[in-house]
């Protein structure tokens, strides 16, 4: 069965990618920043795997150092979105009446806003760096995991366990942190991963558009940008970013999916959205 | 309210026309366009020591005012009087002193318990939070599942891993830890098989001996509240309509709705059923063999339009014309231990003056 295995397949693209980008200063084989203008845009070979780009830096090794970037804005963007976003759920469903009304209603309009032309207004008014692509990413990103949570609270804080730790005589904070944080983190757990996948697609997106990493730095999406301006001539430069953005997402999702169906049954129609937009986005910037 | 009330010294648990409605609204501005009459105007009281039962069909309120009881959620009117002190002005930080007094079971013991923790998390929970230290905790809770009939090694068991009846002691555990006064069980047995009922129903009358508790035991099933309380109250659509001695209940239970429910409960002997004496073949239907029964037809009515007058006038097969137009007042019939809300003479005599 394909269907059973495409989780493992998912966690081992992953894996590898991680690995890959982990020990990118001893795996990679030459310096990302070099540049050898004699030799740009040479097509790969046995010295240089994946070619070289315009500048004349080795692919390869830009792509293992982009992976350090990407991986590390989508950790960053996911835990900070996830942290944000969770505790606001939690204490609006918990605690209900206007001030959850009023949150709601924030969330709302924010989620009529187009996610990444939000992020590319704040990035723009901020300025472009990879510290202001977390913050816009983040200021995107709670919100989703804000609705998760508070729908979870509203349906968990009902059951009886939940009423029982309510006479029990503890604290509001301790009901929310012992009884009802635990029995809602299988969907957040869910789409924590989807989100990854769906940040890297955005930090990439907002590279390609020259509001992330400064030009020149080894980011997936600088790197398929830059290799726009030759995809005739040199179409290795844009095609493994590409190929690269495209594995990882898919492979996001490919364990997003697994983790659903293990952790969080019920919820076949939920999360998998931003994941599907996502590989949209990603192909036609490698074609 | 009754002479009899009226003179009575204060007492244990004292539920003083105590009332519940939620808004209905619609639209995008959440405007109240109906009531929905959960309770309405309900007054009880319970002496100290006794295992006072609670009857009704589902629907008609009961679970409500075991939530109020535990200040899960507070009445539209009406207050409850706790060993002399309303509920309604108990401070947030003595919150947890009032729940050392009170403590519930609820229903469903496969949604009761926390299925994250622990048997030992959750038991010891309650010590803990009330200052026990670990070792302490750990020995209070070894010793309350020992005396819920749990063997040791459940410990550090989940819930998922115990049957039912298991869990309903672990259940049972939690809430007798902090020694309360008042236990509200709210139908702790409706859930589990037969005979498990029964080791639940003796291991709490056992329990209720040794920590001299007073129990609200609310249930839906009448032959339990006979045999299990000491008195009973019959509870319609979020009104009392009889308060009598749970062990004549069969016998003496005056008011139609009352009846109605003893009549609803199926005969289990053939020979009783088919009295009406049916000649051989098929065997008789359903309908035939409960002719001899008054039962109610139709639904209760909806609480959301409350009929006038007595609640139950609509399904009532002995209503009179004063009852659609005047609520009846639970009143003595016979000695004071019975009490009835109705108008009509069968149960009893004419009500009021009116």
């Amino acid at each position: 069965m394909l269907r059973d295995k495409l989780p493992w397949i998912g966690a081992g693209i992953i894996a590898f990618f991680i690995f890959c980008a982990a020990a990118a200063p001893w795996m990679a084989p030459c310096d990302p920043y070099a540049i050898n203008l004699e030799e740009r845009l040479a097509p790969p070979s046995a010295a240089h795997l994946l070619g070289l780009d315009a500048n004349g830096g080795d692919v390869l090794s830009r792509l293992l150092y982009g992976g350090r970037i990407s991986f590390t804005v989508a950790v960053l963007v996911v835990f900070l979105s996830g942290g944000l976003g969770v505790g606001v759920g939690l204490l609006s469903g918990y605690y209900g009446g206007v001030p959850d009304a009023i949150l709601m209603r924030v969330v709302d309009v924010l989620l009529a806003f187009p996610g990444l032309l939000l992020a590319i207004a704040l990035v723009a008014v901020l300025g472009p760096s990879v510290a202001n692509v977390v913050l816009a990413l983040t200021v995107m990103g709670w919100i989703s995991f804000a609705r998760l949570a508070r729908g979870q609270t509203l349906s968990i804080k009902q059951r009886e366990y939940v009423l029982a730790a309510k006479i029990s005589g503890q604290s509001d904070l301790r009901v929310m942190r012992v009884h009802i944080l635990p029995n809602i983190m299988s969907p957040i757990i869910v789409q924590g991963v989807f989100s990854v996948a769906g940040v890297i697609v955005s930090e990439a997106s907002l590279g390609f558009l020259g509001l992330g990493a400064p030009p020149g730095s080894p980011s997936w999406g600088v790197m398929l940008s830059e290799g726009k301006q030759v995809l005739l001539e040199a179409p290795h430069v844009s095609f493994f970013p590409g190929l690269t953005i495209m594995l990882v997402v898919l492979a996001f999702n490919f364990l997003g999916d697994g983790l659903r169906d293990r952790l969080d049954p019920g919820a076949r129609s939920r999360g998998r959205v931003q994941g599907e937009d996502a590989e949209i986005e990603a192909e036609p910037s490698h074609g | 309210m009754s002479m009899s009330d009226a003179i009575d010294a204060p007492c244990f648990l004292d539920v003083r026309d105590v009332r519940k409605h939620y808004p209905v609204t619609s639209g995008v501005f959440h405007r109240e366009t109906g009531r929905c009459n959960v309770l309405n105007g309900v007054s009880l009281r319970i002496r100290e020591g006794e295992i006072f039962g609670l009857v009704g069909e589902s629907g008609c309120g009961k679970s409500t005012l075991a939530k109020i009881l535990v200040k899960l959620t507070p009445p539209s009117s009406g207050d409850v009087i706790f060993l002399g002190s309303p509920l309604s002005v108990i401070a947030r930080r003595d919150r947890r002193d009032f729940y050392g007094k009170v403590q519930m079971v609820f229903q469903d013991p496969y949604s009761s318990l926390n299925p994250r923790l622990t048997v030992g998390e959750i038991v010891g929970e309650m010590a803990r939070i009330r200052g026990a230290s670990r070792n302490d905790s750990v020995r209070e809770t070894h010793a309350m599942l020992r005396g819920v009939g749990l063997p040791g090694d459940v410990m550090g068991r989940r819930p998922h891993e115990l049957s039912g009846g298991q869990r309903q002691r672990v259940a049972i555990a939690r809430a007798l830890i902090v020694k309360p006064r008042l236990l509200i069980a709210d139908e702790p047995v409706s859930a589990l098989d037969l005979s498990t009922q029964a080791m639940i129903l003796e291991l709490l009358q056992d329990l209720k001996e040794k920590l001299n508790l007073t129990i609200l035991f609310i249930s839906h099933d009448l032959d339990v509240v006979a045999a299990f309380c000491d008195r009973a109250a019959v509870m319609h659509l979020g009104c009392i309509v009889e308060v009598m001695d749970a062990g004549r209940i069969f016998e003496s239970a005056l008011h139609p709705y009352s009846r109605a429910l003893l009549d609803s409960i199926p005969i289990m002997d053939p020979a009783l059923r088919q009295n009406d004496g049916t000649e051989g073949g098929p065997a008789p239907s359903e309908a035939r063999r409960r002719c001899k029964k008054r039962l109610i037809s139709g639904e209760p009515p909806s609480p959301l339009r409350l009929p006038s007058g007595c609640t139950f006038h609509p399904r009532c097969p002995l209503r009179m014309d004063v009852c659609a137009a005047e609520r009846p007042k639970l009143l003595a019939r016979g000695d004071d231990s019975h009490t009835v809300a109705c108008w009509h003479p069968d149960s009893g005599f004419t009500n009021g003056s009116g």
